[in-house]
């Protein structure tokens, strides 16, 4: 188990140095120069040659990366080129509203999709069956976007049930969690197909099982049998997916946000894109990098949790 | 309690297909006496598996029981529903399955299998691990207290069939059903394993085999199963030294453990099971017919 866990950390290390390295690239590729980009066409030579040192862009490429991971290895993103704030306490305060939108958004897929699919798997070519395989495959179908653009039409400025924009008044959690409601639903409605599809098709694999066959000739009861018995191995591929999808979820909320003009990770990254302002850019990817490898993490502890063979296997 | 444990009545057992229900136990009848060891031969195919989830009451979605009865101690079991036939099972009747290494929850220690297994049980925890470290003991299996910790994938084939046993056994079952369970294991284990099942002096086991030196071995009566029906039952001596029935005799004379060393080609059964969509009228091993050409009597 420890060792299990130790392999998965370096894993995780290398995923987040990877990531950061491929965007550093990315962004030295780029056409364009940062330098015309925060100083503005209207720059002197000379203004523009002090600048370049002080970024220490006139420096090798290898110098350039070497700093850079130096000094994300030391929690130092940069500075934003707009503002001048640091790139860290930009990203700080956005993180919170992606995470909470991700987590209510999964979350309320994974228990929705996990109930449906048992309903599936348990009256499997009932009608209950048909209308949930066909509502799933509408779900999984829908643009993202268009449920939230419909959801906002009907629920905010129709109904006026929900807020349509922002992320409620901060320390006021009520408000918060009222205005998560249409986005976490945009987000998670695909999910909750997806993962009721996954946990009907596994359930009724596990259901084959011969041991399931054992359990019931034990009598064992019908509860004690699925969520004991079926649905912890069911469970093992669904949360490999909820893990990647968690993670997507982070860098792809970008819909959500801008749509429901909430703050968060999309947004600074949607924004930092369109004005050119690297350091924003490329920290963003190094956090969400970080939070996706932190995700596969979780991912695989929860799945040798549930099944302790995987931990050999890795 | 009646002599008899189990009493089957001319049971019908039909499987929705395609190409219409396919009879696959026509007419079956069959008793297993009160502490007494019976056996199932059959080849595959015969209905044996199909008799078996019958008496738990698992027959899967598209079989249809066409009539007779079941009696568990004189309890007739086909009229009852689902929840009836759970108190039952794992209470009054025990399955030893065929294959050991799939009839445990891979992702479970064997342990807490075998404590759930005993849910009825208002008792500690605790208590009910000694009761399977009792029983294992009793099975014979060494370091009983460490293999609570194991998973199935973590023991040999023969160690699980043990613990199926010791599974069985725990339930104090009225009636305990061995389905093929040496099937799955090497010579030296199978032996081993009759002789467990023989140990349990005064358990009634219904043993389904394919195996007729087992059977030999092992049980007191034995029922000759031939598609769906039963076609000779009787003490095991007297049916393997003077078998009345054509196919009872071509299944001994098909046993390897007849035949003499480097006899060449292995004998078989002519003829094939017939299509029991459409079972002939009569008896249904009379079509081959090929006894009556070696000069064997018809039925």
């Amino acid at each position: 188990m420890t060792g299990f866990l130790i392999r998965r950390l370096f894993l995780a290390l290398g995923v987040v140095l990877g990531a950061t390295v491929a965007i550093f690239l990315l962004v030295y590729a780029i056409p364009g120069d940062p330098v015309t980009v925060a100083l503005g066409p209207r720059a002197t030579a000379e203004m523009r040659a002090h600048y370049r040192v002080l970024m220490g862009l006139e420096q090798p490429l290898p110098v350039q990366l070497w700093r850079f991971l130096t000094r994300v290895a030391q929690g130092d993103l940069g500075t934003d080129i707009w503002s001048g704030l640091p790139v860290t306490t930009i990203l700080w305060d956005a993180l919170p509203h992606t995470v909470a939108l991700a987590c209510a958004g999964l979350g309320t897929a994974l228990f929705l999709g996990i109930a449906l699919g048992c309903v599936g798997a348990a009256a499997k070519g009932s009608l209950a069956d048909h209308v949930i395989g066909v509502l799933s495959v509408s779900f999984i179908a829908l643009p993202p976007f268009l449920v939230a653009i419909y959801s906002l039409l009907i629920f905010a400025v129709t109904l006026n049930w929900f807020p349509a924009i922002g992320a409620g008044e901060a320390g006021n959690l009520g408000a918060r969690l009222h205005a998560l409601v249409l986005p976490a639903f945009a987000v998670g409605l695909g999910w909750v197909g997806y993962i009721a599809r996954i946990v009907r098709s596994s359930l009724i694999e596990v259901m084959r099982e011969k041991y399931m066959e054992t359990a019931r000739a034990f009598g064992l009861p019908p509860g004690m049998i699925l969520s004991r018995y079926a649905l912890r191995l069911a469970l093992v591929p669904v949360i490999s997916i909820v893990g990647v999808g968690f993670g997507s979820l982070l860098s792809g909320s970008v819909f959500a946000e801008i749509i429901f003009a909430r703050p968060g990770i999309g947004r600074v990254v949607y924004d930092a894109v369109l004005a050119r302002n690297y350091p924003v850019v490329s920290g963003a990817v190094v956090v969400t990098a970080g939070l996706y490898a932190l995700a596969m993490l979780v991912t695989d502890l929860v799945t040798g949790l549930l099944d302790h063979r995987t931990h050999a296997a890795l | 309690m009646a002599d008899n444990v189990l009493d089957i009545g001319d049971l019908h057992v039909s499987y929705a297909t395609d190409r219409g229900p396919l009879r696959v136990l026509r007419g079956v009848g069959l008793t297993v006496a009160t502490g007494g060891i019976t056996g199932i031969v059959g080849e595959s195919g015969c209905g044996k598996s199909t008799l078996i989830a019958a008496i738990l009451g698992l027959l899967p979605g598209n079989a249809e029981i066409g009539g007779g009865s079941i009696r568990l101690d004189g309890q007739e079991l086909l009229g009852l529903d689902e929840a009836g036939m759970r108190l039952l099972r794992g209470n009054g009747l025990a399955l030893i399955s065929q294959n050991p290494m799939a009839a445990f929850n891979p992702v479970l220690t064997i342990g807490r299998q075998l404590t759930d297994i005993q849910y009825r049980h208002a008792i500690p925890t605790a208590l009910k691990r000694q009761r399977i470290v009792d029983m294992f003991v009793r099975v014979g299996i060494v370091d009983p207290e460490r293999r609570l910790a194991a998973y199935p994938g973590q023991l040999s084939g023969g160690m699980l069939q043990r613990v199926a046993i010791a599974a069985a056994l725990l339930t104090r079952p009225r009636l305990l059903i061995a389905d093929e369970p040496t099937t799955a294991l090497d010579v030296t284990l199978e032996a081993q394993i009759l002789a467990l099942l023989r140990a349990q002096h005064g358990t009634t086991i219904l043993f389904i085999s394919h195996h007729l030196g087992a059977v030999a071995t092992l049980c007191d009566q034995v029922a000759v199963m031939y598609a769906g029906t039963v076609v000779e039952t009787g003490p095991v001596a007297k049916v393997f030294a003077d078998p009345r029935h054509p196919y009872t005799r071509r299944l001994i004379a098909a046993d390897p453990g007849h035949l003499a060393i480097g006899g060449g080609l292995l004998p078989t059964i002519p003829g094939r099971v017939p299509d029991l969509t459409q079972p002939p009228s009569g008896c249904v091993f009379a079509p081959p017919a090929a006894w009556r050409w070696r000069g064997d009597a018809g039925p």
